[in-house]
């Protein structure tokens, strides 16, 4: 059966390396476009939201993948992380009135909004999030293709499931 | 001198960092609150054409990008010296008041009522939203959940998208609206008064009918008796989208009204050693410190600073809520922080009544949505009131109306000093001679979050949920103890 699939970058594109979400799903669309993925009905999409403003966004997809700009010390800029929800590791995106994507989920699903059974996010690490700009620093600029790719691959591998 | 750091503050826009710092005698001596700054805005605007500001300014901030981006696009008609036509200028209205109800609704029931209906002294893990449904019901939460698209839809239909909108033009709105859609405007609009209404009931049961909760609103720890700005309408009634800036003093009585272009001759910063953010104050009365009263040019914006400054609101339902307020609370300027929630309520009322009658207005359909700028730029001003208050754009161009100089001045940089004055008071109460009391964290959260600071929430902070943190350093900065939750 096909999957309904979202991948959803988030950010804000003029501050510097807060935009690698965006950037990278960018480039995955663009190589979607070359190379489509059988067996997965994907939707790439960009916003600048999170916490509450997700669940529109998230409604009525099998699954989400989340890719959004990391600002953690112990993360080197433009690594890429799997975020693990279940652990308790929220998501407190830019536009977050307080309420992280765990608690956001469980709202929606408290309420019976129909959210995506399987939701994977991942963090890529920044260097500088805080300064207006329109360009990633350059460690988070060069490793947008690869984590483009991962994240690709990662998409076939859904697909086959 | 030792420093208490509660790091970061849950449940509010991007990071917050509290430092207390202590005296000798172990009581609180200073206290301060540490946000990421973002920087090089200016830089990155000068040399754009202006028309390109209100498409930026929207992405400042992740919260209220309606509220920059109208009061960017009301810059721009001040600075092409043009008057947008009737129906734009109700579009506008339209829009705004859509976007304090989604702004409100958000922090009414996310951040203020779970203090509330769970109590100030639940446990952080079941004192959220989430507990706060579970204790009045899943259909609360819904229509939670349901006004807020709603709200969030009307922005889309005027906006041209669902967040970072896009209909801003000086001299108008790029876009009219169609009888379908202003219809559908009036149906939305119809929901959110009753949802005001609910929301009002709500407060009245969980909050008011009981007595603890009415004596910590009105009880000296959360007492901060300042100055307070907001806009007010020709009939001094409180306004979102325009009109004139006024401010009273602790006692109410008016000490100046001025339009946005004068802000600078009202508004001065004044800079501490101990901290590298600015308090802004009133000229005409001076810094003092981060004192209240009369004596002191601390002022405070806000839904409850809006409130204080009027005379009134402009719907009948939502001026109903608004004395019951004064007379609950008792007359004149109200000083209890804590009351932003209840003003918030009346202002949802305000927002959704006037979104109805605006929707209802013969000439919101009308195609006359743009006058033309033709003037030369040099200078414009603006200024709106955010959901979290006062909110002033400054720009300078060149002749070709190229951007030279920018100045933003937002809620939470009006609120330094309240927000710092109501944190230590707070504090104060809570940690005498160096022993800390049980309930610190959540007092002092719950004074910082009545204000609903906004910070440079463009930031990231994955992961999230993170539990409050306090460190305790000694004289020499060591780090001694660090506390969770």
């Amino acid at each position: 059966m096909t999957v309904r699939a979202l991948l959803l970058g988030l950010g804000n594109t003029i501050l510097t390396d807060d935009g690698v979400g965006i950037y990278v799903v960018r480039a995955v669309a663009q190589r979607l476009e070359g190379e489509p993925i059988e067996g997965l009905e994907l939707d790439v999409r960009q916003a600048s939201v999170g916490g509450l403003g997700l669940l529109d966004l998230m409604a009525g997809y099998g699954v989400a993948i989340i890719v959004d700009a990391l600002a953690d010390e112990r993360v080197r800029p433009g690594e890429l992380c799997r975020v693990d929800l279940a652990r308790g590791a929220g998501h407190e995106a830019f536009c977050l009135h307080g309420v992280g994507l765990k608690t956001a989920l469980e709202l929606g699903r408290s309420i019976g909004q129909a959210l995506p059974e399987r939701v994977e996010v991942y963090g890529v690490g920044t260097e500088d999030v805080t300064t207006f700009g329109e360009e990633c620093t350059p460690a988070v600029r060069a490793a947008i293709p690869a984590v483009a790719g991962r994240l690709y691959r990662r998409l076939r591998a859904l697909a086959r499931e | 001198m030792r420093r208490i750091t509660i790091d970061p503050v849950t449940r509010l826009e991007g990071h917050g960092k509290i430092e207390i710092f202590l005296n000798d005698d172990g009581d609180v001596e200073n206290v301060y609150f540490q946000v990421p700054e973002l920087r090089g805005f200016e830089k990155f605007c000068v040399g754009r054409p202006a028309e390109e500001m209100p498409r930026i300014v929207s992405r400042i901030c992740g919260v209220c990008p309606e509220a920059h981006h109208l009061c960017s696009t009301k810059a721009l008609d001040n600075l092409y010296g043009v008057q947008p036509p009737s129906a734009a200028v109700k579009l506008r209205e339209l829009f705004y008041c859509a976007h304090q109800v989604h702004s409100h609704i958000a922090h009414f029931y996310v951040l203020a009522a779970p203090d509330f209906v769970l109590g100030p002294h639940a446990e952080p893990a079941i004192r959220n939203i989430l507990g706060l449904i579970k204790r009045v019901g899943a259909e609360v939460g819904s229509e939670v959940i349901k006004h807020r698209s709603y709200a969030q839809r009307v922005q889309e239909i005027i906006g041209g998208k669902a967040t970072h909108p896009v209909c801003g033009l000086p001299g108008g709105v790029s876009k009219s609206i169609s009888e379908e859609e202003r219809r559908e405007i009036e149906a939305l609009a119809r929901s959110c008064v009753e949802f005001g209404e609910l929301s009002a009931r709500l407060f009245d049961n969980l909050v008011l009918r009981k007595e603890e909760y009415v004596d910590l609103i009105t009880g000296d720890v959360y007492s901060s008796p300042t100055y307070y700005m907001g806009l007010v309408d020709d009939r001094n009634r409180m306004s979102f989208y325009d009109g004139t800036v006024r401010v009273v003093d602790p006692e109410g009585e008016e000490v100046v009204r001025f339009p946005a272009r004068d802000y600078l001759r009202h508004i001065a910063e004044a800079v501490e050693p101990w901290t590298y953010l600015k308090f802004p104050y009133l000229r005409e009365v001076g810094w003092r410190g981060l004192v209240g009263g009369k004596g002191s040019g601390v002022y405070c914006v806000g839904p409850l600073a809006r409130l204080n400054v009027a005379e009134g609101v402009s719907t009948p339902r939502a001026q109903e809520e608004y004395e019951k307020m004064y007379s609950t609370l008792g007359g004149g300027p109200i000083h209890a922080v804590l009351a932003n929630h209840w003003a918030r309520i009346v202002e949802i009322l305000n927002a959704a009544e006037r979104m109805l009658e605006l929707s209802r207005d013969e000439e919101i359909t009308s195609d006359e949505v743009r006058t033309v700028p033709t003037g030369t730029p040099r200078e414009g001003f603006a200024v709106v009131e955010a959901p979290r208050g006062t909110l002033f754009h400054h720009y300078e161009t060149d002749e070709e109306g190229i951007i030279t100089r920018v100045n933003i001045v937002v809620a939470t940089t009006h609120n330094n000093a309240p927000i710092c004055m109501s944190i230590k008071q707070a504090a104060a109460a809570l940690i005498r001679g160096g022993e800390v009391s049980e309930g610190l964290l959540n007092m002092v959260e719950m004074a910082f979050r009545a204000y609903d600071p906004c910070f440079g929430c463009a930031t990231h902070s994955l992961p999230g949920d993170m539990p409050l943190e306090v460190r305790i350093y000694d004289f020499s900065g060591r780090l001694r103890e660090t506390l969770r939750r």
